[in-house]
């Protein structure tokens, strides 16, 4: 048998508005644009909101409904939990439909989807706390298990989501570490008591994530009963398939005319015509479990582009500079002892901000081009600075 | 022949405020000394004006097909041929395939159309900047016979320091070569011309660039970085200004002085590497790319810098160096610059001695009372290098022409 364990990823940045130089030392809101309509933010979360979030929750509030074991499991930040309450209120009630179920479990996350692991123990930690506490006031649960921002990871992000409570990890399924292993089974990570970790299915997931309407692809077209043979031959292979993904796939990366919505409606019911398979939440299934071996992942690992690492994020000197500048300005935000500065500079924490000013395959004009509000890696850093040296202004003017 | 009849048919590429660079500033400057010395201009612009300019006349009706470029595009005077190609293929629209495909045709086209514009103004000179518009002086010449001044306000030599395109050296070899005189921006520049261009030193007249320190008068103005201390680079980022330079300065800077702000406001096609080269020296957390500013804001940005550094790599002037000292700012500037002979009261260095010209910046930002005697004493000599001082030298040159 196997349970297939479905998990979505929630997410949308803070994008940063246009900051020209001249305008260093005058303050604002770095997150506004001038005018509701030309708001990039609120442009962006109720497009995303009418193609994805809101037809999507509805076809898994049917799922739900009508397929007995059926289950899912979200992570949603905090970044964009409160672009919700903002800008598309009708979205968090949806989503908030869903948990009612109880057949949701809601996944820890860092709040502002952060680097903070990278850079600052202290600040990862207030972040993951943070997002808990939300989820908690806005949903009524408790996070047990952890995924790391983007699915960074490694043994110590296992021993720190162990020490902060949690039951469960969350990582990528990288060939160089499993080696010989599938990421079909329940491990536990290298120098870690109890926490299980469950590994993403990455071809699988990839299958609907990035390769569905892909028409050079030899499977395309994609059918979910093909899927659903996919998943049956993992039977006495293995006991979960972990379907981890952006929940933006559905509607926004494939778009409705792709026939992503038939096909997630469809799936389960395929999946279902093989009676032995399951549905389990990420909680659930590495705890139904046995573990059957000790994953050692000293390196950090992500979900992200085909190297599975931090080079998304952090590769170039552009990023590299930026990222330094924002943490070395952490002990100074906390200093000065006011919320809204803090509440900024966690803001220009979240990991999109760098993903902006990727060079990897620039020329390509690729996948991170597609979701920069900036014409170029250059100009993403460039802007970013400014907000940047306009905050440490403000900073250093309350010490 | 009267001073106050003489007639000039100038022939620019860009004209201040709607300028990319030094040379809109110069011929705005020189034209305005020339016009108070009581010459009639007749100044030709390959692009329609959209300020009003009252002291001369403005040709650029005629020539409205030429200028597919307004200022702040890209192609300004100084887009290079590489650049200009890439603008161009971006697809700027079918009415363009009626003009000329590079930079240099632009310039040649700009050439034809002078042939009306010599036919119907009445001069008694014509006078060119820099090589987009030789051809326009040479076809000029032609047709009115009347004498021919080319000013060089920079070389191709300059611009790619050697590495040189071969067409545009050569069109300012012929303009260079044909004209009856030569005005150079400094002696630095006038070495060049002869030893490059082999132009005959006699021909060469050196006339300094001025500095109108109305527009630089010290005001109050708010402070970009009230709490940390400014050094501030200002022109185009590119090959010729040496900011790469100032960024290796500035990482030797940072380890005396961590509470500081390196601005460089200007924008040019090594935007991109500069900012790649900021950051791998470990100083872009410290670095502002401001882009380009002109009027007031060009003015703070002068206001809020403790101190100014002018890096070039080569720089028959170099204008900026004036409007800093007069904003009353110490500086810091290349030996290999024309405006290092006018004055004396900076600190001069070679642009590739960055430990020089960090401790140079240091110096300045460790010793106030210093900085303070310098700049005083930088503005007095400054204050002597006007545009009215640069046209009454001008118009001797007409007057061994005419």
């Amino acid at each position: 048998m196997a349970s297939v364990v479905f998990y979505f990823h929630v997410h949308q940045p803070f994008r940063l508005a246009p900051f020209d130089a001249m305008r260093i030392g005058e303050g604002g809101d770095y997150f506004q644009w001038k005018g509701e309509m030309d708001d990039r933010n609120v442009k962006v979360l109720r497009k995303v909101a009418k193609k994805c979030y809101l037809p999507t929750n509805r076809v898994l509030a049917r799922l739900l409904d009508e397929i007995e074991d059926f289950k899912v499991s979200f992570s949603i930040t905090g970044v964009v939990l409160e672009q919700f309450e903002k800008y598309a209120p009708e979205v968090l009630e949806s989503f908030m439909k869903l948990v009612k179920t109880g057949k949701v479990e809601l996944v820890g996350d860092t709040y502002h989807h952060s680097l903070a692991f990278v850079f600052s123990r202290r600040e990862f930690r207030e972040q993951v706390r943070l997002h808990q506490k939300r989820v908690k006031e806005l949903f009524g649960v408790e996070t047990k298990s952890f995924r790391n921002t983007e699915l960074i990871y490694n043994n110590d992000v296992a021993k720190a989501a162990e020490e902060m409570g949690f039951t469960t990890v969350l990582a990528e399924g990288v060939d160089r570490y499993l080696d010989w292993r599938s990421p079909n089974f329940v491990y536990k990570p290298k120098g870690t008591r109890k926490i299980r970790l469950l590994l993403k299915n990455y071809r699988l997931s990839d299958d609907i994530a990035f390769r569905f309407s892909n028409r050079g692809w030899k499977e395309w077209p994609l059918t979910a009963e093909k899927y659903a043979k996919w998943i049956n031959q993992v039977n006495g292979n293995g006991y979960v398939v972990n379907l981890f993904m952006d929940y933006e796939t559905f509607g926004e990366h494939q778009w409705q005319d792709t026939g992503i919505f038939e096909f997630l409606t469809q799936l389960p019911r395929e999946i279902k015509k093989c009676p032995d398979n399951t549905f389990m939440t990420v909680g659930e299934a590495a705890w139904n479990y046995k573990v059957a071996d000790e994953v050692d992942m000293p390196e950090l690992t992500s979900w992200a582009d085909i190297e599975r690492d931090l080079s998304a994020w952090l590769e170039n000197p552009l990023q590299q500079s930026a990222s330094r500048a924002v943490y070395e300005l952490e002990e100074a935000v906390r200093k000065s002892k006011r919320p809204e500065l803090l509440d900024v500079w966690r803001k220009l924490t979240t990991s999109d901000h760098y993903y902006y000013m990727c060079t990897k395959w620039f020329s390509d004009g690729d996948v991170h081009k597609y979701f920069s509000p900036h014409e170029s890696p250059y100009v993403a850093y460039n802007n970013f600075m400014n907000v940047l040296h306009d905050l440490r202004e403000r900073v250093y003017t309350e010490l | 022949m009267k001073q106050t009849e003489t007639k000039v048919l100038m022939f620019g590429w860009e004209l201040a405020p709607e300028n990319s660079g030094g040379l809109g500033v110069a011929c705005y400057g020189l034209a305005k000394g020339l016009a108070d010395c009581g010459v009639k201009i007749s100044f030709a612009l390959p692009r329609k004006m959209k300020g009003k300019v009252n002291f001369m006349k403005i040709l650029d009706h005629k020539l409205h097909g030429v200028q597919i470029t307004a200022i702040r595009t890209r192609m300004g005077a100084y887009m290079f041929e590489g650049e200009y190609q890439a603008w161009r293929s971006r697809g700027m629209g079918e009415e363009l395939k009626m003009y000329g495909k590079t930079l240099f045709d632009e310039a040649m086209r700009f050439g034809e159309m002078a042939v009306s514009w010599s036919k119907s103004q009445n001069h008694d000179v014509i006078h060119v900047h820099d090589w987009m518009t030789y051809p326009a002086g040479i076809n000029a010449r032609k047709v009115s016979g009347r004498p021919l001044v080319a000013h060089v306000h920079a070389t191709e030599y300059d611009r790619t320091g050697g590495n040189v395109n071969s067409m545009i050296a050569d069109a300012e070899y012929r303009g260079l070569n044909s004209a009856d005189r030569v005005i150079a921006v400094s002696e630095y520049t006038k070495n060049v011309v002869r030893k490059y261009y082999g132009v005959d030193g006699e021909k060469i007249h050196v006339v300094h660039n001025g500095v109108d320190f109305d527009e630089f008068t010290p005001v109050v103005m708010r402070k970009l970085f009230p709490k940390s201390k400014v050094a501030l680079y200002v022109g185009r980022l590119t090959f010729q200004k040496g900011v790469e330079y100032f960024l290796r300065a500035a990482r030797r800077v940072l380890v005396y002085e961590p509470n500081i702000m390196f601005v460089v406001v200007g924008e040019g096609d090594m935007y991109e590497r500069l900012m790649w080269k900021a950051c791998e020296l470990g100083v872009g957390h410290r670095v502002v790319f401001a882009g380009f500013q002109t009027g007031l804001a060009l003015r703070a940005c002068y206001q809020m810098a403790d101190v100014f550094v002018m890096p070039s790599v080569s720089e028959p002037y170099g204008i900026v160096a004036l409007e800093a000292i007069a904003s009353g700012i110490p500086a810091v500037i290349s030996k290999q610059s024309g405006v290092s002979e006018t004055v004396e009261n900076v600190f001069k260095v070679d642009f590739w001695d960055t430990e020089k010209m960090a401790d140079m910046i240091t110096t300045i930002l460790a010793y106030p009372k210093l900085a303070k005697e310098m700049s005083r004493m930088a503005k007095r000599e400054a204050a002597k290098l006007t545009w009215n001082e640069a046209a009454r030298k001008t118009l001797a040159v007409y007057r061994e022409l005419l």
